[in-house]
């Protein structure tokens, strides 16, 4: 014969039954994970000793605080300007067809390295010698390229 | 026939949209308002495309063989880019920062594709921070995000169905209104979900999700407000928020699980995904791809989950010891469990144990249920809850086309040319199921005849409402049925080629005149003439029924009249017509397929059956009796006289459900032993000696059938709580101690065994039902059936057989029993409400129980809303509060069966009668008295309560009115020749 019970006795756990269980729990997880738990640990010693963790809680338990502070910060106008700028900065760098960036930067590169060879000597360049210089097609590709450079930016700054 | 899109010629069929033809070819082009759910709605402008030198809407236009059609013309790029410039400008793009950023926003997406980098037309707020609208338990709106597509009032006006949401096209900035400008938790809005899902932004969202989603969005105003100025006064372009945007919504991907599952709060079978981070709900999203629901649900299914993370979960094992149960742990209980039902069975033999299956819990659950039965303790003495509802619906169908499921799909209902529904509240116990009839209802000149005691929802829209007296549908059913016949409007070929015993069906009708069945049902000759001309002059006749036909004495026999009318008028064997019982709950039919049932093994293969039964004997190595073995109810009597002395009793609360809940009581006090496996401490539970805990479907893979037959997979979203386990698990584990030697490592391998047995699901597998994919049983050859009987009958002869019966007179109660008390689901609760009453929003709407009283009683008997009345039948009392209603008539009470309470669940009331061929409780016919208790109180029905409220029905969105709104521009070229 069963009379209807209604109540449930819970498995009354003593504080250190609790604690038991919990390390048990625990102990089982750190030996699964043990290797990346050591790397961890590594990790944690080492960002504690350069004051790394501090830094973190403190910055943890306000961030809140902080969040508005930086929202605040980046609010104001100079600074939607320089993000405003360096959005722009970027849409240009992101409009260059990377192949002559390339062409570019190879050309400065080669430039440079003829620059540094020549450094060494004190010859003094006259105005015979820069006419005479055009002649030279490496020279003349390079002087072309800055004309047609000013032109287009010329264009440009004129469609303002 | 084809079209010239971008160039290229692409095939499409005849009646397709230039954007269904779009999409079919997966080439991306804008459509913030489409949705294939419902027709073109045309507010948006973004899909336009030049046809032929015209620009118009793709959604809305034809696709006619030879057009030629530019998606990105100029004319096309730049009307497209004014549309989303309109849009824009009522919505700010904080998507980082927004719960809508998890990779389904349609405006986000779409400003994405059309790569817009600035607007147009400034953003503008439309009204104060004040007005977004936080009423509604479940969900807000926010006016300021809204960009007045309007696809939210077009599936409540038109998908849903519930007709509350408009917009108001002549305001200044049109904005959405519930009830005409109601708040919405005041409004005559059902909670179902519709508006959220199909909202392209985030103007609606659901609660659980806000703050949530993100990794950012839980920020307090103070930070996240000047953090969205920034963002605006930054004015990068949109390229970059979106990039920005997507990371985040990238990381959340990481952590948001999405899981499909299956919808258990119902027979329809809405699957959709559930969203999760770690234990928590942030929401159920539904998805096109869904096979029955597509994004439809009810408020259930999208909000009604608390229960999951209830507390009040058994997470341990539980063992009687004196007046308590204490914990144990698997090994204990399950040792226990195993020697006291092995001890019993050598005891007292096979019938000394009966096994109880759910309807909630899986296919395989309850295979192996059955199997343990059979193999393990070697008796048939097995059944499930459709005992108590579906079993004479089953059983008319058997006797009268062979086969106990529904003749077609949801999709044969919207089809129909006229539904009759008999005895059932789709509205409130089959939601969604319910929305399809109401479209096709309002929308596409689908006829609607109700038969019911009370005048609920779809009786309202009904185009035909009788209301004949309690017990007595089989009387007009057949009186309508003989009228047909004598007109000569039956379907003679078809009796002719399908049906056997027609002449004597003919005399069996012969005392159904009209005038006999006006005196015994009160119905009118000329409403039953009415009946019989719509159902002549309809293309297809679907009839739905529900309990209120089967919880009668004569509950089969009116199930089998249904399906004969449906005979002879030819209503089978074609779409959109048959027979549908709406199974309850969510795996009624997959129980009883898998054959938890005392005369059926899985697959409908009869103990009798000496081949099938053989079959299985050598499977399990056993000897099956070839006789059924005791039902629900023959248990109870067993245990009452003595001969049966042990139960194990899954997921079912027989204390509350069964009729005579008192005698129920009684007799669970007798058990020598009896173990109860459920996921709460249910009113059966009180009686255990052990009490194992089961994990509800969102903790396990496995699959349900839904009341169109159909098989659908469900998926783990969350991880067991604490100690719970599966109940194919837990069930295993006793087998195997009483020596069975299962090895089962996932639901999939039961099936496969299950369908090796049964050659009904000869061609199911895992595979066939992954994702949102689905397998609807009705062929022996094992093939996918959708409709069935398309081959013939299930019978040798291909022929059905007119059911030959005459009607059940209803029981009879001493002349002190003067109300008749009526029993039946609310839309807002589950069943008994063990499941809904954990959730905060859906008791803020039903916060408790009450009797439903008529006008005119309450009239007469001095009774208000909120009067104390105490219910008195022959079988128990209740004592509960009263709401006074028109919903009922005269003497006739109803009861919501949402109450776990002595004082006021149905079953204290409910007697002992039964359906005459399967032992189903006649619930429905029940008799009380009724004392007033207590005149004043509080009314039981909260104000906010959508019942309270009036709708607001309109044609849908009536994109018109935006088009003739002052200074309205129109983007298309059509608009001008009109």
């Amino acid at each position: 014969m069963a009379t209807p019970i209604t109540s449930i006795k819970e498995k009354e756990r003593t504080p250190e039954e609790v604690q038991k269980e919990r390390i048990l729990e625990l102990q089982s997880l750190i030996a699964e994970q043990e290797q990346s738990l050591n790397k961890i640990l590594g990790i944690t010693g080492e960002l504690n000793n350069a004051g790394v963790l501090d830094a973190v809680a403190a910055m943890v338990k306000a961030k809140e605080d902080i969040a508005g502070i930086a929202v605040h910060q980046a609010s104001r106008e100079p600074i939607t300007n320089l993000i405003n700028n360096v959005m722009n900065a970027t849409g240009v760098l992101t409009a260059i067809d990377p192949a002559v960036t390339a062409k570019l930067a190879a050309s400065v590169q080669s430039g440079l390295h003829e620059a540094e060879l020549y450094r060494g000597n004190n010859d003094k360049v006259s105005l015979l010698g820069l006419m005479k210089s055009l002649n030279d097609p490496d020279i003349n590709r390079a002087i072309k390229f800055g004309l047609d450079f000013l032109k287009g930016m010329g264009k440009e700054l004129d469609g303002e | 026939m084809s079209i010239r899109i971008n160039g290229l010629d692409y095939d499409f069929q005849n009646g397709k949209t230039i954007l269904e033809v779009i999409n079919q070819h997966d080439m991306s082009h804008p459509q913030i308002c489409y949705l294939p759910e419902v027709d073109p709605i045309e507010t948006c402008d973004t899909c336009i495309v030049e046809v032929d030198g015209r620009l118009l809407r793709a959604c809305s236009t034809k696709a006619v063989s030879g057009m030629n059609i530019s998606l990105a013309s100029l004319r096309a790029k730049t009307a497209q880019t004014e549309a989303m410039d309109r849009i824009l400008e009522n919505h700010l793009l904080y998507c980082t920062v927004c719960d809508n950023n998890n990779g389904n926003c349609k405006i986000h997406n779409t400003v994405d594709m059309m790569e817009i980098e600035h607007q147009k037309y400034p953003y503008e707020p439309k009204c104060s921070k004040e007005s977004v609208d936080f009423t509604h338990p479940f969900y807000r709106y926010d006016p300021n995000q809204c960009i007045a597509c309007g696809q939210c009032v077009e599936v409540c006006q038109n998908l849903q169905v519930n007709e509350t949401l408009s917009i108001d096209w002549e305001a200044n900035r049109p904005i959405v209104l519930w009830d005409g400008g109601a708040k919405i938790n005041d409004s005559s809005c059902v909670g179902c979900g519709h508006c959220i899902t199909v909202c392209p932004c985030n103007a609606l969202m659901e609660k659980s999700m806000l703050g949530e989603a993100g990794f950012m969005t839980g920020m307090k105003d103070e930070i996240l407000a000047p953090m969205i100025e920034l963002v605006k006064n930054v004015e990068p372009g949109y390229s970059g928020i979106m990039a920005v945007s997507d990371v985040e919504s990238a990381m959340r991907d990481t952590r948001t699980k999405k899981t499909k599952t299956v919808c258990t709060f119902c027979g329809v079978g809405c699957s959709f995904e559930i969203w999760t981070k770690d234990r928590e709900i942030l929401k159920i999203q539904p998805v096109s791809d869904a096979p029955v629901n597509a994004i439809s649900t009810c408020v259930k299914g999208k909000f009604g989950w608390d229960f999951v993370n209830s507390e009040e979960r058994i997470t341990t094992p539980l063992i009687r010891k004196g007046d308590s149960f204490v914990e144990a742990t698997w090994q204990e209980a399950l040792d226990f469990v195993a020697s006291r039902l092995g001890a019993i069975k050598k005891e007292y033999g096979k019938d000394g144990v009966g096994i109880i299956s759910s309807s909630k819990i899986t296919n395989e659950e309850n295979y192996v249920i059955q199997k343990l039965a059979r193999q393990v303790f070697e008796t048939n003495n097995v059944d499930n809850c459709s005992r108590y509802c579906q079993s004479p619906a089953t059983d008319g169908l058997f006797r009268t086309v062979g086969m106990g499921g529904d003749a077609g799909t949801i999709k044969d209902i919207a089809e129909a040319g006229l539904v009759i529904i008999v005895g059932a509240n789709p509205a409130e116990g089959h939601p969604v199921l319910a929305t399809r009839v109401k479209r096709a209802h309002k929308l596409h000149g689908q006829k609607l005849i109700v038969a019911d005691l009370r005048k609920h929802e779809m009786a309202e829209r009904s185009d035909i409402f009788i209301s004949p007296k309690q017990g007595t549908d089989q009387v007009w059913l057949m009186a309508v049925t003989k009228y047909l016949v004598d007109q000569g409007w039956h379907d003679e070929t078809f009796i002719n080629e399908n049906v056997n015993y027609f002449k004597d069906f003919t005399a069996v009708l012969e005392k159904y005149t009209l005038d006999y069945a006006e005196k015994e049902t009160g119905v009118s000759k000329d409403m039953l003439i009415r009946t019989a001309e719509m159902i002549r002059d309809a293309d297809g006749t679907c009839i739905l029924w529900g309990m209120g036909v089967t919880q009668n004495t004569g509950g089969s026999d009116t199930s089998a009249a249904i399906s004969n009318l449906l005979l002879a008028t030819g209503n089978y064997r074609r779409p959109g017509a048959g027979a549908y019982p709406l199974r309850g709950h969510n795996n009624v039919q997959g129980a009883c397929d898998m054959g938890t049932l005392p005369g059926w093994l899985p697959g409908y293969q009869h103990v009798t059956d000496d081949v099938a039964r053989q079959k299985f004997e050598k499977a399990y190595g056993v000897t099956i009796d070839d006789k059924p073995g005791l039902d629900n109810i023959q248990m109870l009597h067993a245990v009452d006289d003595g001969s049966m002395k042990a139960m194990y009793i899954i997921g079912e609360d027989m204390a509350l459900v069964d009729s005579n809940a008192n005698y129920v009581h009684d007799v669970l006090s007798k058990l020598d032993f009896l173990v109860v496996q459920d996921i709460f401490f249910s009113r059966t539970a009180h009686y255990a000696d052990v009490i194992l805990p089961a994990v509800p479907s969102l903790e396990k893979d496995g699959t349900f059938t839904n009341t169109e037959r159909r098989v659908q997979r469900l998926y783990q979203a969350l991880p067991e709580m604490g100690q719970s386990k599966a109940d194919w698990w837990i069930v295993q584990e006793v087998a195997n101690r009483l020596g069975a030697n299962w090895n089962y490592s996932h639901p999939s391998e039961i099936f496969a065994e299950m369908a090796s047995l049964s050659p009904l699901f000869g061609q199911a597998d895992y595979s066939v039902m992954e994702d949102w994919g689905s397998f609807l049983w009705g062929s022996f050859d094992g093939a996918s059936t959708p409709l069935l009987y398309v081959d013939g009958f299930n019978f040798p002869d291909k022929k059905a057989r007119f059911a030959l019966s005459d009607w059940v007179e209803p029981v009879k109660f001493p002349e002190e029993y003067d109300l008749h008390i009526n029993n039946g689901r609310l839309l807002e609760h589950f069943h008994e409400g063990n499941l809904t009453n954990k959730s905060e929003g859906i008791q803020e709407k039903v916060p408790g129980i009450f009797v439903e009283v008529s006008p005119e009683l309450a009239k007469e008997r001095g009774v208000v809303s909120g009067s104390i009345v105490r219910l008195i039948s022959p079988y128990g009392a209740l004592k509960l509060p009263a709401l006074v209603t028109d919903r009922v008539k005269n003497n006739e009470l109803f009861l919501p069966m949402n109450s776990v309470d002595k004082e006021s669940a149905i079953n204290f009331l409910t007697g002992p009668a039964v359906d005459q061929r399967t032992n189903t409780p006649a619930f429905k016919q029940t008799m009380v008295r009724m004392e007033l208790l207590r005149k004043d109180g509080k009314n039981p029905l909260p104000k906010s309560n959508p019942r309270n409220k009036e709708r607001h029905p309109q044609n849908g969105v009536e994109v018109d009115r935006k088009w003739a709104r002052p200074g309205y521009i129109h983007l298309t070229d059509q608009e001008k020749e009109r």
